[in-house]
């Protein structure tokens, strides 16, 4: 009885050991994969703002002329009498419909068309 | 119980371990108990490093939301000269990559540390190259590089940043403090190869990026307002030009660009001459443009009505032992024909009646002989003489805009009082600042406006200056499709020896437009234009240029447009 007892007891420490030590290698291969998804999303974000320079840099008036220059592509302001002014025609708002805590448990879906 | 040579050889024994466990004792209580801090020190920051968390400069855009100034990663080289065993070699390697002689590179890396930069923030095609030579002991570390997609776009309006990106010039050192951010830190635990574990952050203080600008300048507006004044300044083959493009209404700069311009991409390699904000900092006599001024001053204060006459002497007016001329000869001229017609006798008669102290008074309310206090570093305030410093000639020559000295900004706001009806308001780049997560958190609070003349008056300035590009001076000035507003203005610079030069000028032309609802206020400024000079030939079709262009971009109907959609409405 207590050989059993004394067997059990060491198989529980030795069982929370067990889970102790896996936890803890658990959480620094979890540690070490966060830090790669820091990584790869500061190289993301890095290579973001180098699109968004790029974008910036070709979409500039300057780089545009000069690529309508290159083109031999002469833009000209309309004259007046080449003008045709449209009435602006005044859009009802769309409210977007309020959504309430009953949305989120009601099966009915409302179809809401897409503004163009 | 031992024979004497024993006894000493123990005794030799017994002394030789005492004194060096005495010796050995003694070090272990200094290195303990004295230098405890400092060894302690030693092993924290080996073990536990704080490693910087660099914060991202805040963007600039303009006032559509394009981007002006970004930041991006750059790699920055290193070396640590302790792993470096074959240092010519790897020198060599290095300068057929970069631009960087052997001796340079060579001294770099024999220096005796444990970290020292080569060259910093290189362009990614150099990066490539050096990672693949695979060179021992040389290494990148990633930093934040400032970018200006325009290259030169605004160049002198938005400064630049030193290699610590820290704000210079212009725009980038005025809100360094809101643009900077704040650094961070962390603290980890390091192993025996100096890798940070990453489960032992000890001390953490997130980096606050800094905040992001709103500019009152626009991409396109600044654009044209900088091809048309290169095109100027080729033609004329001008020192130096000036433009600005300001809103009278509310101050905003629409466009401020000088010339010679540079590239904020590479600001060290340009000479500090080309990087001077001509606009603010130069100081020059405006000329006939003043009579603008005088002419406002006496409208003010009832000295005279556009309709009545006065005798411009047929070209010459003796004041003072001082003979005045006027470039052609005039008979009997209305007030309104003598700013049409930019006669210096007509408006020192003007001026003559106004007075000294009237006079003085209306060049001060209009902002001159101080500083606009404009977002910008640098500005300068002009100079401006109170009548007590005036001498007997001074009545002759102020009131045509010599004797004074101003900037071509203070024209601008000058120009806008008379555009906006009659109020001086203070001239400004930032439109907003917004927090790194774009939410607006500052909105420029625009000062109340100084009133300077009735609405009355500056609508009868405005007519008179029409009249002075419908049929004055300003010829060259006259858009198509839109009324406009302003003055020529041609002044001789002073030489070496305080002397007007004959053949250095400065051309200039201010003027508003569309009338009679002024939109924009246009001020342009030529600097040694060679073989013409006047401000009508070399300045006033810049100013046609670009605010026909202007207006057209800011969707603001023509004459004929508004002809067309009044008559298409008509029953």
């Amino acid at each position: 009885m207590t050989l059993s007892r004394a067997l059990l007891l060491i198989a529980l420490i030795t069982s929370f050991v067990f889970i102790y030590a896996h936890e803890q290698v658990s959480k620094v291969i979890l540690l070490y994969q966060i830090q790669n998804h820091e990584l790869q999303k500061d190289l993301l974000t890095d290579a973001h703002h180098r699109l968004k320079y790029q974008v910036s840099r070709l979409s500039s008036p300057s780089s545009l002329e000069q690529a309508l220059t290159e083109k031999k592509l002469v833009l000209e302001f309309p004259e007046a009498r080449e003008v045709v002014r449209l009435a602006m025609e005044e859009r009802p708002v769309q409210e977007s419909r309020k959504k309430s805590f009953f949305d989120l448990i009601s099966t009915t879906k409302v179809a809401e068309a897409r503004p163009r | 119980m031992f024979q004497r040579p024993h006894r000493d050889s123990l005794w030799f024994f017994f002394v030789f371990f005492f004194v060096g466990y005495l010796f050995l004792g003694l070090r272990l209580v200094d290195r303990q108990i004295f230098q405890h801090g400092r060894f302690k020190h030693l092993a924290a920051s080996q073990h536990y490093p704080t490693l910087p968390l660099t914060a991202f400069r805040g963007d600039i855009f303009d006032r559509q939301g394009k981007p002006l100034a970004l930041t991006h990663l750059a790699d920055s080289l290193f070396v640590v000269s302790r792993q470096i065993s074959e240092k010519d070699k790897t020198s060599r390697a290095l300068s057929a990559k970069l631009d960087l002689s052997t001796e340079y590179l060579l001294e770099r890396v024999r220096r005796n540390k444990a970290f020292v930069w080569v060259k910093r923030k290189l362009p990614e095609s150099q990066t490539g190259e050096i990672r693949r030579l695979g060179l021992k002991g040389v290494d990148f570390r990633k930093e934040p590089k400032r970018v200006y997609p325009g290259v030169t776009l605004a160049s002198h309006a938005l400064g630049f940043v030193d290699m610590d990106n820290r704000g210079l010039e212009g725009l980038e050192q005025y809100y360094d403090r809101l643009l900077r951010g704040e650094d961070g830190f962390r603290q980890v635990l390091r192993d025996a190869k100096q890798r940070a574990l990453p489960s032992s952050e000890l001390k953490y203080q997130k980096p606050v990026n800094g905040s992001d600008l709103i500019l009152t300048l626009d991409e396109v507006i600044q654009h044209i307002a900088e091809r048309e004044l290169d095109e100027a300044v080729r033609k004329w083959q001008a020192e130096g030009a000036a433009i600005i493009v300001m809103d009278p209404h509310n101050g905003e700069i629409l466009a401020l660009a000088n010339r010679p311009s540079f590239d904020l991409n590479e600001p060290g390699e340009t000479l500090p001459e080309r990087r001077r904000n001509r606009a603010i900092t130069d100081l020059f006599e405006p000329g006939s443009v003043f009579k603008m001024i005088t002419a406002a001053a006496a409208l003010q204060e009832g000295i005279v009505n556009e309709e009545d006459r006065i005798y411009c002497e047929n070209g010459t007016y003796r004041i003072s032992n001082h003979t005045l001329h006027d470039v052609h000869p005039y008979g009997v001229l209305s007030f309104q024909e003598v700013i049409q017609k930019s006669s210096n006798i007509g408006t020192v008669k003007v001026a003559q009646k106004l007075g000294a102290e009237r006079l003085h008074h209306y060049i001060r309310t209009f902002g001159f002989g101080e500083k606009t206090g404009i977002d910008l570093p640098g500005e300068v305030s002009g100079t401006v003489r109170h009548p007590r410093q005036w001498w007997g000639t001074s009545i002759a020559n102020i009131p045509i805009g010599q004797g004074v000295s101003v900037t071509a900004l203070q024209l601008a706001c000058a120009m806008g009082v008379i555009a906006n009806g009659g109020s001086w308001v203070k001239p400004h780049l930032l439109k907003e600042v917004l927090s790194s997560e774009g939410d607006v958190i500052k909105s420029y609070e625009e000062e109340p406006p100084r009133l300077v003349l009735n609405p009355s008056v500056s609508k009868r300035l405005q007519k008179i200056l029409v009249s002075a590009i419908e049929g004055g001076t300003g010829k060259s000035a006259k858009l198509k499709g839109y009324l406009a507003g302003g003055k020529t203005g041609t002044a001789q610079k002073l030489d070496a020896n305080g002397r007007y030069s004959h053949s250095s000028h400065i051309g200039s032309f201010v003027g508003f437009a569309p009338y009679p609802n002024p939109r924009i206020v246009v001020v342009v400024m030529v600097d040694e234009p060679r073989p013409m000079y006047y401000g009508g030939v070399v300045a006033a079709p810049v100013f046609k240029k670009v605010s026909e262009q202007v207006l057209r971009y800011l969707e603001i109907p023509s004459e004929e447009n508004a002809i067309e959609m009044v008559s298409s409405n008509d029953p």
